[in-house]
């Protein structure tokens, strides 16, 4: 199992720093999103976690219900994130309208 | 057609991607990667110690229990109606192979020979007889030589955790220490020779008791009312021989008078609640934070300085008000569908204490029907569980005012089904 959470914590750093490459650099981010994004981070890895330690321990049941319900809000959880354009503007856009 | 400006765009990023991605994005990329890697391999192990277990713990400086001021100190007389009752005759008739037994998955010779393997110790060195609740039985034996060197610890602290250090080593799953505390011997107990009543006396008044929890298989427990649960509880009572029998020595060794003991001489289950291992439950025995209700409790009295461990809580009386897993469970109905725990008493119920009085008649009538020990109510259980961090996080909810919900998840979840499919077959493959 240890190898399992070496590969975890090097999934949440690799997401982490994917985002700042990819969002952060071109402007896309702002304190809310961060947030957001750590949340779903977090979420997203307690739910992979869930799954693999309840099929480790031979609870199939447990780890479906898992997939489904952590999963479902991991969902939710990434599409508030992704989909917040309007309510929470990027760092960019506050710039522009503060400028004007 | 793209638009000129958005093609801009793309490009920008583009750049600015693999501008980041440099051989130097690529080594801090690395390093990030490394450290979020260790990091989580060191917090999850930290997680799978246990450590969310005992987090939740909240010490007292008296028992969490609530005792009647006119208590009295109990018989082991009480449970003459249990013992005598055509459910138990039936039990040890199907036991001892003399009423034959239904069979099933679970129920052939090689669960037969396992089950008689495990008793084996206590069967064959103490004759059963600790198990019956007889005091002094071979292994728990009274007598031995104590060293007239006493050893002196630097501290009650040190001694303490010399003892307790000793007793895992042995096989103990953990250890608590009380106070000497009168209540719980019982007041009368059966002579090993004459089998009648006699005043419960103690060669000496010790000072403090050693309470040890030692664990049974989960995986035995998963195929109640199959024979692998009846033997799971059958090798822990050997176990608990060998691991007091040790530990007596050890502490003679050391200049101090001791009491070895299993289900004799005293009432197990205030013991270790007064030793600080767990809480009273609806089922009636003792939950545990780290192996719920699936455990066997062994006491060792002795006359030495102690430091004492404190009684604790961590939500399970709280629980057990909405669960009601294994009431609902139980095939006979043995055990209190009441929401509070009262001073309502039951066959054989040690009166003055508030809590869930079990109908311990129509246990043993379901131990009859089965011809081994049941432990449906156990196996049930909602803290029945493998010590894993998202069980023990699981736990966690139970201190907040989530907990009537958690019933209806564990469920959800496809835990403590009263059927486990393919049980037997899993515990012989595991």
């Amino acid at each position: 199992m240890i190898i399992f959470w070496l590969i975890l914590g090097a999934l949440m750093a690799s997401s982490i720093w994917f985002i700042y490459i990819k969002f952060q650099a071109a402007g896309k981010m702002s304190l809310a999103r961060w947030v957001l994004t750590a949340i779903s981070v977090l979420w997203g890895a307690f739910t992979l976690a869930w799954i693999v330690s309840s099929i480790a321990e031979g609870e199939m049941q447990a780890a479906g219900m898992g997939l489904l319900i952590f999963g479902a809000i991991l969902l939710v959880l990434v599409i508030v994130t992704v989909r917040l354009n309007s309510l929470i503007p990027s760092k960019k856009k506050v710039d522009k309208v503060e400028a004007a | 057609m793209i638009p000129e400006d958005d093609k801009e765009k793309k490009t920008q990023q583009k750049k600015t991607f693999s501008k980041e991605f440099s051989r130097r994005g690529f080594l801090k990329t690395s390093l990030g990667v490394g450290v979020g890697a260790a990091g989580a391999a060191l917090f999850g192990s930290e997680l799978m110690g246990g450590n969310i277990a005992n987090a939740e713990t909240v010490e007292h400086d008296t028992m969490p229990v609530e005792i009647s001021s006119d208590y009295k100190r109990y018989s082991k007389t009480s449970l003459a109606p249990i013992e005598t009752c055509p459910g138990a005759q039936q039990y040890f008739g199907k036991r001892m192979g003399v009423i034959p037994q239904d069979g099933g998955e679970g129920w052939g010779p090689l669960e037969f020979a396992f089950d008689d393997a495990c008793w084996s110790i206590e069967n064959d060195i103490n004759h059963y007889k600790a198990t019956l609740g007889y005091k002094s039985q071979g292994l728990f034996s009274w007598e031995g030589e104590v060293n007239p060197n006493v050893y002196k610890f630097e501290s009650p602290e040190a001694a303490s955790a010399a003892i307790k250090k000793a007793a895992t080593y042995w096989g103990a799953s953990k250890v608590g220490i009380a106070p000497y505390d009168e209540r719980w011997v019982y007041s009368e107990v059966f002579d090993s020779e004459t089998d009648m009543p006699v005043p419960n006396e103690l060669p000496f008044t010790p000072t403090h008791v050693i309470v040890m929890v030692l664990e049974m298989d989960y995986d035995g427990y998963q195929t109640a009312p199959a024979l692998p649960q009846t033997a799971s509880s059958a090798n822990i009572y050997s176990n608990m021989g060998v691991t007091s029998h040790k530990l007596a020595k050890f502490i003679r060794k050391l200049g101090y008078k001791c009491l070895p003991c299993s289900n004799d001489t005293a009432l197990s289950i205030p013991l270790a609640i007064q030793a600080g291992l767990g809480e009273i439950s609806r089922i009636g025995i003792l939950v545990t934070p780290e192996f719920g209700p699936r455990v066997r409790i062994c006491k060792t009295f002795v006359d030495m300085p102690l430091a004492i461990d404190k009684p604790v809580s961590f939500g399970v009386m709280e629980f057990c008000k909405t669960c009601m897993k294994c009431a609902d469970a139980c095939p006979s109905q043995a055990l209190s569908h009441d929401k509070e725990p009262s001073f309502k008493v039951s066959t054989a119920t040690n009166p003055g204490v508030k809590k869930w009085a079990q109908d311990g008649r129509k246990c043993m009538t379901q131990w009859g029907e089965v011809g081994g020990d049941c432990g449906i109510c156990i196996k049930v259980c909602p803290y029945n569980k493998k010590q894993e961090w998202h069980h023990d996080f699981v736990k966690l909810g139970t201190r907040t005012p989530a907990r009537p919900i958690l019933r209806f998840f564990d469920d959800l979840f496809g835990y403590g089904k009263i059927t486990v499919s393919d049980a037997v077959k899993n515990f012989w493959n595991k």
